[in-house]
């Protein structure tokens, strides 16, 4: 474990002070991400300035959604960069360098990169949170649910990414699930018909990541937390283990790498 | 010394030969028209749940702002980031030395191209918006055959600029080596201001300042000429469009001017 930790900080630390020697472009990436979302408050604050609540959301709730969502996105493109490249690393046959070096491959190969837009995503995040809550269980809450919405983000494109051992290019079809979840966790549930929620907590699950967190955190209901934290967890450990058993399947493209 | 025919034949067959590349893989068309019906699918419950006990919003009812949406989803999906990206890529990997010592207008055949892809995914959106939009709220029938003449044209003229403001964008690339971020906002900004919702729903002091950049005149004049059709209103609308294509039309020549001269510092 202590190993892993090291390697973790280490890795971490190489992919930030890669994307640091080019500064403008990281700023320029960094604040654009964060214009980027906030564009889309002017839309709400405009329409719900209209309507009012919608389907029982305010401004407030939107807010926390807007902040939710990206911050986890964000955590988990910045921790875990690579996660949506393992499909082309199974089909190009790039693994190698991962399966040759001692640690994990699936946790070395999600690791191994971090994107300078989501730094923009999640300090986003927390940019809005104090607007929102001064409350510090609150905040306490926010932080949790952003790990775990962040874990949710991990286990799922890893997931949808690993079907790469079995059905070969996968790009399409992972880009369009990544649309699905990525639309469905910025918009109300309750504008969706009940009768397709249960999506929400199973084929897509947009519902663990955002929907459930923010019922958490505006009524405190606490039952809701350990389901939250296993369903993040046990994500990602499912889709670690069906990277191991498509690990049978990988065929190397025999190309020479190097990972320093 | 080609003739005007003979060299709109020339920027006809870019044309083509871009949409028939663009069509090769058929799995991403699929891929971008899926996107497109989830955008709809979505925005269409959205909105049913914002009219909840409402019969107009801004002066539009339901029927008319699911039909608006389609409409200028259709107009930015169509056109998609391509001029951008590859413009951009070319920049940066020098390949536009080669390009600008073809024997054509280099933005003349770039806008060929965009425009040819864009007329040519129309289709598809357009089927997959009218069965969304006529099963959530109902068909959408035109009221004049000059309502479908503005139509066009002003789809056409969105085309054209938004294609303008993609080409301004990526001539940055001269100068930043990262310049995506630019793509994003200028998206944004496209979405926020006339394609999530109407104009009418901004307050009234924000319009001139709306109107006063392009995207006032991007997705709106041929979303609104689809749902509020007012012939009083056509030729506003329309020369807004003309107006800003001339502004950015300059812009465009400037910066490609200035930008021109580092392709030698590029390396080609």
């Amino acid at each position: 474990m202590k190993a892993y930790l090291r390697l973790f900080r280490e890795v971490f630390v190489a992919n930030l002070a890669s994307v640091l020697e080019y500064r403008i472009s990281f700023l320029v990436q960094f604040f654009g991400m964060m214009l980027n979302n906030a564009s889309f408050l002017v839309f709400w604050l405009v329409l719900i300035d209209h309507t009012g609540p919608i389907g029982g959301w305010g401004f407030g709730d939107v807010l926390f959604l807007w902040a939710l969502s990206p911050a986890a996105f964000g955590l988990a493109h910045v921790v875990c960069g690579n996660v949506r490249q393992i499909g082309a690393l199974i089909v190009q046959g790039d693994l190698d360098v991962y399966l040759l070096q001692p640690k994990d491959p699936w946790f070395h190969s999600i690791i191994s990169r971090t994107v300078p837009s989501a730094w923009g995503d999640l300090i986003y995040g927390f940019v809005l949170l104090p607007f929102l809550t001064q409350d510090p269980v609150k905040i306490g809450l926010f932080v949790v649910f952003t790990v775990t919405g962040a874990l949710v983000f991990v286990g799922t494109f890893a997931l949808m990414q690993t079907l790469a051992f079995w059905l070969g290019n996968i790009s399409g079809l992972a880009g369009a699930l990544t649309e699905f979840l990525l639309s469905f966790t910025l918009y109300p549930e309750t504008v969706f018909p009940q009768e397709m929620r249960w999506v929400f907590y199973s084929l897509i699950p947009a519902g663990f990541l955002v929907f459930l967190p923010i019922h958490v955190l505006r009524t405190l209901d606490w039952i809701w937390l350990p389901v939250i934290l296993g369903t993040a967890v046990g994500l990602c450990v499912l889709s670690w283990w069906l990277f191991q058993a498509g690990l049978k399947r990988y065929e190397s493209g025999n190309a020479i790498g190097s990972r320093i | 010394m080609p003739g005007p025919r003979a060299k709109l034949r020339k920027y006809l067959l870019a044309g083509s030969t871009a949409l028939r590349n663009r069509w090769t893989y058929p799995a991403d068309i699929a891929g971008l028209v899926f996107s497109y019906g989830l955008f709809v699918f979505v925005f269409s419950h959205l909105w049913m749940a914002a009219y909840a006990g409402k019969a107009t919003l801004a002066g539009y009812e339901l029927p008319q702002l699911t039909w608006y949406f389609i409409t200028s989803e259709l107009v930015l999906f169509s056109m998609g980031n391509i001029t951008f990206t590859n413009l951009s890529n070319d920049i940066k990997t020098g390949q536009v030395a080669y390009t600008l010592s073809r024997p054509w207008s280099f933005p003349l055949t770039s806008m060929s191209e965009s425009l040819a892809c864009a007329l040519g995914l129309v289709v598809p959106f357009a089927l997959v918006g009218w069965v969304t939009g006529t099963l959530t709220v109902g068909a959408w029938v035109p009221v004049s055959l000059w309502q479908v003449a503005s139509l066009a044209l002003s789809l056409v003229l969105t085309f054209v600029l938004q294609f303008l403001c993609q080409f301004f964008l990526s001539l940055t690339a001269f100068w930043v080596e990262e310049n995506a971020p630019f793509l994003w906002i200028h998206q944004k900004l496209a979405l926020v201001l006339g394609t999530f919702l109407p104009l009418e729903f901004y307050p009234a002091d924000w319009r001139p300042w709306v109107e006063a950049t392009p995207y006032g005149w991007l997705a709106y004049p041929p979303s609104r000429l689809a749902v509020a059709f007012d012939p009083g209103q056509v030729w506003w609308l329309l020369g807004g469009q003309v107006f800003w294509i001339g502004v950015m039309s300059a812009s465009v020549a400037a910066l490609f001017a200035a930008g021109r001269r580092r392709t030698v510092v590029q390396g080609g």
